[in-house]
């Protein structure tokens, strides 16, 4: 059967629902997770199909070059950028890129780009320190704030180990209240109760109380498992999950795809807001 | 020989030892006799089976390590008629999450298959709850028939009384097993041949042949003589 977010459940751990709906009139989604392998690119996949599927746009931008998961896979559907933030400077024309995205101004090659509002960045592992520098160093987030009317959404991807947990208090401290917390449990690394060192952190659960108190959203969702076969599939083709539901070769991934999708929506939906879909229904 | 379609997945359900293994093997002489292009899968022993390695392609499958979406892709395969899949009977709620998780019921239909959900039932209760519960998951989305397994007792209260107007409704079948005696069974299990070659097989006692011969006739019967019945189980 498919799980359902509950919300009463979901109210007691994460802050007020009038947070999560306020607009903002652009916004930036950053999936981050420090280690690879935990299920970043594949978080980022399906809200980049959600986008596609809503007929929501919004630019990528593809941080994780070594492993360039988004470019390759919704590359050919969407506009999906890729970015080297580990060569030093880039990081800065990425954020020239994206004021001149938002106000629609000419790029630098005198070519007029369409106003955007909506942006997701995928960073690549073991890119923390530079996010930090970025952030302490540039006022990334205040200019974002008060010159560009954006706000960040920062989407944690954890496992069960106990670096996940660690990376998130680590973000949060260099982030405080300016930017919207989402986490993402990943049931491929066990079940929802599984992920004891995250429910049991002291800390988390401070940093909790002290985002509620500012009306900051710090919410949960999980993200579902792909069944190995269908997943080494759309990676062995570069498919999209839009592609892998309307395959007609194996049945099986199909049905597996379909069910994975409508299932990582429903997930979504109660946070939607905090990925930029506040005026979408998703399907 | 082509047949009319559409294609059967056929799925039985319910406790091992009500007789689903002797109704598959019994399913698959009728089938051949069709010339039916089956494929065969088994999630519980392997061993049950061994007389028809031969006959038909056979695969043994673990249920709970994802071997199951095999037999999807099978649908995909014009040349096949019938799919018949033992389920591990006792776990129907893991059964219906298997059917959600695959999208199953969608599934069949773009690529034209039905499904039908064979349970073997004794006189005893619990292997009316399973079917109920999948009943009750599946609704109209499958095709319903009841083994009526006269093994065990020659009654069905339970069944009459909390499930046979619900499985009427939903326009599902019962069919009979006869009961066969025990050594005459025991005989027919030991030579480890179809069951429709038994009845030639001289290694056999004649009387205990004549008793198997008439058994495998009246189950044939019970199947083929409704139109419906035969329809759900892919069967001219």
């Amino acid at each position: 059967m498919t799980d359902v977010i509950d919300n009463s459940k979901e109210d007691d751990k994460t802050n007020g629902k009038e947070a999560i709906d306020k607009v903002y009139p652009n916004r930036l989604v950053i999936v981050t997770g420090d280690k690879g392998g935990v299920g970043k690119s594949t978080f980022a996949r399906g809200v980049a199909q959600t986008y596609l599927d809503a007929q929501q746009r919004f630019v990528g931008f593809d941080a994780d070059i070594s492993n360039s998961q988004l470019v390759r896979f919704y590359g050919k559907h969407c506009q999906i950028e890729p970015l080297d933030i580990f060569k030093s400077g880039n990081i800065d024309k990425f954020f020239d890129r994206l004021k001149k995205m938002i106000n629609g101004e000419e790029d630098d090659y005198g070519q007029k780009l369409s106003a955007e509002n909506l942006f997701l960045l995928e960073l690549p592992p073991q890119s923390r320190v530079i996010l930090q520098k970025f952030v302490e160093e540039m006022n990334f987030l205040e200019t974002a704030a008060e010159e560009h009317n954006m706000r960040v959404t920062m989407v944690v991807v954890i496992s069960r180990i106990s670096d996940s947990v660690n990376q998130l208090i680590n973000l949060h401290s260099f982030c405080g209240n300016r930017v919207d917390y989402l986490v993402v449990k990943n049931l491929f690394f066990g079940e929802e109760e599984e992920f004891t060192r995250y429910d049991k952190s002291e800390k988390i659960k401070i940093i909790k109380e002290e985002l509620e108190q500012r009306r900051t959203p710090f919410f949960q969702v999980k993200m579902p498992e792909l069944i190995e076969h269908a997943y080494d599939y759309l990676d062995a083709n570069s498919m999209t999950f839009k592609q892998g539901m309307e395959q007609k070769d194996l049945p099986s991934v199909k049905g597996r795809v379909t069910s994975w999708l409508r299932n990582f929506k429903e997930q979504i939906k109660p946070v939607k807001g905090l990925l930029g879909l506040n005026d979408v229904e998703l399907s | 020989m082509t047949l009319n379609s559409p294609k059967r997945l056929i799925m039985t359900v319910g406790d091992s030892r009500v007789g689903k293994s002797t109704v598959t093997k019994l399913l698959i002489d009728l089938w051949l006799a069709q010339g039916r292009k089956i494929r065969v899968y088994n999630h519980d022993n392997f061993y049950k089976l061994k007389a028809y390695v031969n006959l038909v392609e056979i695969e043994m499958l673990d249920f709970f390590k994802g071997d199951t979406d095999k037999i999807l892709n099978d649908l995909n395969k014009s040349e096949l008629d019938i799919i018949m899949v033992d389920m591990p009977g006792q776990y129907i709620k893991k059964i219906c999450e298997y059917i959600e998780k695959v999208e199953l019921f969608n599934i069949l239909l773009e690529y034209s298959w039905r499904l039908t959900f064979l349970q073997p039932i004794s006189h005893r209760i619990d292997c009316i709850h399973h079917l109920n519960e999948l009943i009750s998951y599946a609704t109209n989305q499958a095709n319903y028939i009841v083994v009526k397994n006269y093994h065990f007792d020659n009654r069905f209260i339970e069944y009459e009384q909390s499930m046979q107007k619900k499985i009427q409704l939903i326009g599902g079948r019962e069919i009979e097993l006869p009961a066969l005696h025990r050594e005459h069974y025991k005989s027919l299990e030991k030579v480890c041949k179809p069951y429709s070659e038994c009845c030639t097989d001289k290694s056999i006692y004649v009387i205990y042949r004549t008793y198997i011969y008439h058994w495998i006739k009246k189950f044939n019967n019970s199947v083929l003589g409704n139109a419906m019945t035969s329809k759900y189980l892919g069967l001219a």
